[in-house]
């Protein structure tokens, strides 16, 4: 499914190296995920802004197994976890990880853009300026 | 005894049934009504889960083709497991407000020719948001919520393994389960790994299957041909997250909202967790049975993984779950059967795999945001 209208100022970000999301122009709070034609439920407007892509990880996992739509059953593992944003607080953003090397929950990772074919895509990594950055494992069990 | 369940149907589930849905669940409400001593003609409400069953078995379809020509009631509610336990309760309040005599709730799927991953893939959230990045598929889901649960309680491979351990057990002391294979640890480290740290045998089954229950008031239930088993109790509960987002949003992200329908219905029921022989528990993945035993207060919080490691939940433990095989072991049938094979517990006609004594039990379901708890009791 391709996706939809409203949801194409996430993409364009990407295509354009900046994360941007959804923010409320009221109360300023994150409206993640952004319901097509809705409010936020203080009744503010939403409007897109860029935050760095820097945070920490909830939770991670290594795919071996996959579900995608086109996926074989020889595609290499992929890992993909949830990110909490410094600059965005009260929401997870849904990350993959850079080399499919899942980096442990509690992490500090930071978002990277790189060519991937013909266009960019956003990929996290442990921050290595962050002071004991974690870990990062394709065997984290 | 206000409603009482009085007929129970379960097809024998297979890996692959070419007849339509519609006719699995037929065969599942005539097996009910047999098993009730009702004639169909008598059956005047209809109540099933909403979001897959108004596609693909009707009420309408249902009622003629067993010859109920007086369907005056019909309700259709929420998502997956949440839905199939909540139509139960819809089922107890059309009887309770005399809008119907006879109720059948209902459920059937045939995963033979579909995956339970496309409806994923429908969600233009899910397509921006998450499938981008390579999240997508249940498993995934769920092994994110054994990621956090480590993280913020210690989770190790070995109680993981209680749940599908417990399941296998009880599983081969039931006819018509699909996998009967004896499992110990080493078969479950065996098992591949699908998406850390859960494995295939962390996974509900895939395959076809339907069950339905025949539920009616106490003057007409205890004048059918089996022991009816009281409905004492029901909740639904929610979180405050949709469909799309609940899996990455939820914002107590290891509780679901079995903490909000558990304790509805046990204060319903006016019984606590401490009450329960035996309990159904919904387990798409090892991980929601962990979490849901928690939330209804069956185990402490973060105790759960430790709970199902020590045997509690498996035959001879304190607490048997999944009495039948549960998703894992005996058949997919979003929780349908897990309400059947309560009753079945509850009648004590399970042979090999009957709790000895039980005289109370809980059947969860679980769909995404929603929860539905059952609390059921023999008549006392």
């Amino acid at each position: 499914m391709q996706p939809i209208a409203e949801f194409a100022p996430f993409h364009d970000g990407i295509a354009s190296g900046e994360l941007r999301l959804p923010r409320c122009a009221g109360c300023g709070r994150f409206s993640w995920y952004p319901l097509p034609g809705l409010l936020h439920d203080c009744g503010g407007t939403i409007g897109w802004t860029a935050v760095r892509p820097l945070g920490t990880v909830y939770a991670s996992t290594t795919v071996r197994r996959p579900f995608l739509p086109g996926a074989t059953r020889d595609d290499r593992p992929l890992a993909t976890g949830l990110v909490e944003l410094d600059d965005a607080p009260g929401i997870r953003i849904v990350v993959r990880f850079v080399d499919d090397l899942a980096a442990q929950a509690g992490t500090r990772v930071v978002g990277c853009f790189a060519d991937v074919g013909d266009h960019p895509e956003l990929r996290f990594e442990p921050d290595a300026a962050a002071a004991g950055g974690g870990t990062s494992s394709r065997d984290s069990s | 005894m206000n409603t009482a369940i009085v007929g129970v149907g379960e097809p024998t589930p297979s890996w692959r049934d070419d007849r339509p849905t519609l006719a699995l669940v037929v065969e599942a409400v005539r097996l009910a009504l047999d098993d009730a001593g009702i004639d169909a003609s008598e059956v005047d409400g209809f109540t099933s889960e909403a979001q897959t069953m108004l596609g693909r078995a009707r009420p309408d379809e249902i009622a003629k083709a067993i010859g109920a020509p007086n369907r005056r009631f019909s309700a259709h509610t929420s998502i997956a497991g949440a839905g199939v336990i909540d139509a139960i309760q819809q089922a107890t309040l059309a009887l309770d407000a005399g809008l119907a005599d006879v109720v059948v709730s209902y459920y059937g799927l045939s995963l033979s020719r579909s995956t339970p991953y496309s409806i994923h893939a429908e969600d233009p959230a899910k397509a921006s948001f998450e499938m981008p990045f390579g999240y997508f598929g249940q498993p995934v889901y769920f092994a994110l919520l054994a990621d956090r649960y480590r993280h913020e309680y210690g989770l190790s491979e070995t109680e993981l393994a209680g749940v599908p351990i417990a399941a296998r057990a009880w599983a081969r002391r039931t006819d018509g389960a699909l996998v009967q294979d004896p499992l110990d640890l080493d078969g479950y480290l065996a098992s591949r790994m699908v998406a850390d740290p859960l494995r295939k045998a962390d996974c509900c089954l895939i395959n076809d299957a339907a069950a339905a229950v025949v539920l009616t008031r106490a003057d007409r239930a205890r004048d059918t041909r089996q022991t009816p088993i009281v409905v004492a109790g029901s909740g639904f509960g929610t979180k405050p997250v949709t469909e799309a987002d609940y899996f990455t949003q939820n914002p107590d992200f290891l509780e679901m909202a079995s903490a909000t329908s558990g304790p509805r219905a046990f204060e319903a029921a006016g019984i606590g967790p401490g009450d329960v022989d035996v309990a159904e528990i919904y387990d798409c993945f090892t991980m929601s049975v962990i979490l849901q035993l928690e939330d209804l207060g069956l185990a402490p919080r973060g105790g759960g993984a430790a709970m199902v490691a020590s045997g509690a939940t498996a035959p001879g433990g304190s607490l048997p779950v999944n009495t039948h095989g549960g998703l894992l072991s005996h058949s997919y049938s979003v929780g349908a059967g897990h309400v059947v094979e309560a009753v079945r517990q509850l009648r004590h006609e399970r042979g090999a795999g009957q709790v000895d004594g039980a005289e109370v039990a809980v059947v969860t379901g679980l769909g995404a945001m929603d929860h539905g708890t059952l609390v059921l009791t023999v008549d006392r």
